[in-house]
């Protein structure tokens, strides 16, 4: 079929009993990027951290064509990359270096081979050298939003998931996060509530509630259907 | 967190911060054992030593008078210890414990306003301190801030809400803990999934240090000669 | 409590830095078994939560704010040895980032509250964890950790010859008392209030331990009570005898014989007229009163707060 992205039937229970996702059917063929939108608390999160192996359910997940099992995980997160809500809780080494030298170090990469991907790749989401041996927390919230885009995108992923972007940042610190975005290449998986930014990256869009997929079309329609603009 | 804010100094450029962190470590502990064995000190003694310090201090373009000053926050402390020490007659030991901590405060202070701790951390992992310790420090050290930065806000969140210290502040306050708890409960579970995500396999592999070049390994000779000639002076 | 460098003279921390290295050592080792990959990021947390709660006060009246410790509630958390771990990373950084302790007294203070002071807080809690005596377990452990940890750091500074007046000792140890009550207090009331907000969580450190089927543990376990408690008694025997005009020469001169009968009844006469007066007894009793009231409002607060927090979600 050639779909990068195939879920089929997906369910999964929270430890203490909740459903969180719900039959779950969703395909996403390839350069196709999705909005993923609905309340919270809908399963937006935890689909994200399905397809990137973290969370296992019942039903079948695929990425580009492998299916997301115990024994594949090690290649699922070299093609996967998520971006996490809170940057704080995904820049956990102690300079801004390390940080996306850990990626490349867990695949298995000698030490100047990482450090020099590490490097080109923050030149590219625009971070300064100056910036390369600061501690995480002097970052600004888009510096971080930045670096942690960084540390994922130097694992060479093929697709890339992003958690509610946007959240924390000014208007010009999403405007910047909009035009990085644009110029990846890699088909992207955005969950937020910001439907103009899930607009300006992708067209098709799907609305989750209380784990079950209501609906799956053109961003537009959807946003209309389900009232989901917040302005009008 | 107003005594760690001169960590802030720790990331500049200077001849200091570009040292060696293992020798680093090494003069730090040498100083502060040659100070801790003086058993009198000299006005020589003490001037060697300061001038010592402040060489340092200013060779790494540190800000000099308030060094001097934070260095000054151990005294209340040290000095409780130190008026116990003098009550019980022994003044010679009590202005003796007090400017050889004052002394010693200097030379950490100087140590990590030149040296980011994750650095400092990895020296001691070189000298063999267990690797698990080394990582728990450098996470600790990584999400301090942050987790302090919710307890204020949430003290503030509590005064602004008409919050009296007192009796009633009790149980708020371990109310308060525990939601922190919590939060940093989740917070450790999203920092797992997020190493995973990004293929974490037991170890975080850190920096190797680079070959110390001649010119440093020669001062930090000089460095050790100082501290034992401090004895002799 | 955190003793700072230039106090302990040089035998006395030379050996207890001795000490302490290879006992981390152990520690780490032993914190890493019980440690998968999934923990590493817990016991990092769990250390800075430690640092964030404790700049919350609690106002215990009399003007006095105390703060938590933290070396029970990590022991109750994590388990013993993962909680030492973590406090010994703790005084690093208090030490070195916040000129809160020595560089070299480090060992000292590692022995007195990383390790001394969490198996003191771990022992009481563990033994009444199945019990309905729980809480008072823990209240147990929170005073005993504070305790034993101070009155190491006491012991150890009169062994560096510094010489205490026997009034100043006992202020001290009325002092550490204070802190351990408050400290107790405190585990308790947090620790409760975690229960309700997490259930599982709170004494998560006493499950699925897995010493359970390792051969020899209950061995070790008794060995590291009878080593805990020598030296215990020991700190202990120095500060008594430090109270008495050539109290340590003294004692000097009889270790290594047995104590006797004579041994005791003479330390103990002199000491008794003068710690056992009836105003420093009184005095005690009403401090004694006073914080078990607090410990009283305290769980009490902690049972409301958390009926209140349930009503409002």
């Amino acid at each position: 079929m050639g779909a990068l992205v195939e879920l089929r039937n997906l369910s999964y229970q929270h430890p203490d009993g909740a459903k969180a996702l719900d039959n779950i059917s969703l395909q996403i063929a390839e350069g196709e990027s999705l909005a993923v939108l609905g309340p919270n608390g809908s399963g937006k999160t935890t689909l994200l951290l399905h397809l990137s192996g973290i969370l296992s359910g019942q039903g079948v997940v695929r990425v580009g064509g492998l299916e997301v099992l115990p024994r594949n995980l090690d290649e699922i997160r070299r093609r996967v990359g998520l971006v996490f809500q809170d940057a704080d809780e995904q820049l956990f080494m102690p300079t801004v270096l390390e940080d996306v030298m850990f990626g490349p170090l867990n695949l298995g990469q000698p030490f100047q081979d990482a450090e020099r991907r590490a490097c080109d790749v923050l030149t590219r989401v625009g971070i300064g050298a100056d910036l390369l041996q600061r501690p995480p927390f002097h970052l600004s919230a888009g510096e971080k939003r930045r670096v942690a885009i960084a540390g994922v995108l130097a694992m060479e992923p093929q697709l890339l998931l992003l958690d509610e972007p946007t959240t924390s940042l000014d208007p010009p610190g999403q405007r910047a996060l909009l035009e990085l975005l644009r110029a990846l290449p890699q088909p992207k998986v955005i969950a937020t509530h910001d439907v103009h930014f899930a607009a300006a990256l992708s067209r098709r869009a799907v609305f989750l509630q209380n784990g079950r997929l209501l609906a799956d079309g053109e961003i537009g329609k959807i946003v209309e259907e389900f009232g989901w603009n917040p302005y009008s | 967190m107003r005594q760690a804010t001169f960590a802030r100094w720790s990331n500049q450029a200077s001849p200091v911060h570009r040292f060696d962190a293992r020798l680093k470590l090494l003069l730090l502990i040498a100083f502060v054992v040659s100070v801790a064995l003086l058993r009198s000190l000299s006005a020589v003694q003490l001037g060697a030593a300061a001038a010592a310090l402040l060489a340092t201090a200013w060779a790494g373009k540190l800000p000099l008078w308030r060094l001097l000053r934070a260095s000054l926050f151990v005294l209340p402390f040290v000095g409780l210890f130190s008026l116990i020490v003098y009550v019980t007659g022994d003044t010679r030991r009590a202005s003796l414990i007090l400017v050889k901590s004052y002394l010693s405060a200097l030379a950490v202070l100087i140590t990590v306003s030149s040296t980011p701790l994750p650095q400092l951390l990895a020296a001691a992992r070189f000298f063999r301190l267990p690797a698990l310790l080394v990582e728990v420090t450098q996470l600790i050290y990584r999400y301090i801030f942050v987790l302090s930065g919710e307890a204020q806000a949430m003290r503030t969140a509590f005064l602004a809400r008409g919050g009296q210290p007192g009796r009633r502040a009790v149980k708020a306050s371990s109310g308060m803990i525990a939601v922190l708890f919590s939060r940093s409960y989740e917070k450790a579970a999203v920092i797992h999934n997020a190493m995973c995500a990004r293929g974490f396999s037991g170890r975080l592999r850190t920096a190797e240090f680079p070959s110390i070049p001649f010119s440093e390994a020669v001062i930090a000779l000089g460095g050790l000669i100082f501290a034992a000639a401090l004895h002799f002076v | 409590m955190h003793i700072p460098d230039n106090f302990l003279s040089t035998p006395v921390w030379a050996t207890l830095d001795a000490l302490a290295l290879p006992a981390v050592v152990v520690v780490s080792r032993e914190a890493q078994k019980r440690t998968d990959n999934n923990r590493l990021p817990l016991l990092g947390v769990m250390g800075a939560f430690v640092f964030a709660a404790q700049m919350i006060n609690f106002p215990v009246g009399i003007g006095t704010s105390g703060h938590l410790v933290g070396g029970t509630l990590l022991a109750c958390l994590l388990g013993p040895w993962p909680a030492a771990l973590v406090l010994t990373a703790i005084l690093m950084v208090q030490a070195l980032i916040f000129q809160d302790g020595g560089v070299l007294a480090l060992g000292a203070n590692v022995i007195n509250m990383a390790l001394a002071g969490v198996l003191a807080g771990y022992l009481p809690a563990r033994w009444l964890f199945r019990t309905k005596w729980k809480p008072y377990g823990v209240f147990a452990g929170g005073v005993c950790s504070v305790l034993v940890s101070g009155m190491l750091a006491l012991a150890e500074l009169l062994l560096s010859g510094i010489r205490m007046p026997g009034t100043l000792i006992e202020v001290s140890l009325g002092l550490f008392t204070i802190n351990a009550l408050i400290e107790g207090a405190i585990t308790v009331s947090v620790l409760g209030a975690i229960e309700r907000l997490n259930p599982g969580l709170a004494l998560a450190g006493f499950g699925g331990e897995k010493t359970a089927g390792v051969p020899g543990a209950a061995w070790r376990q008794v060995l590291a009570v009878v080593a805990f408690a020598s030296v215990t008694l020991a700190a202990i025997g120095v500060l008594f005898a430090s109270t008495l005009p050539d109290g340590l020469e003294h004692l000097a001169k009889k270790m290594g014989m047995p104590f006797g009968h004579a041994f005791f009844h003479s330390q103990l006469a002199d000491y008794e007229i003068h710690a056992l007066g009836k105003s420093w007894l009184s005095r005690a009793s009403a401090g004694l009163a006073g914080l078990l009231l607090i410990y009283a409002i305290c769980t009490l607060g902690g049972h409301l707060l958390a009926r209140a927090r349930r009503s409002y979600s």
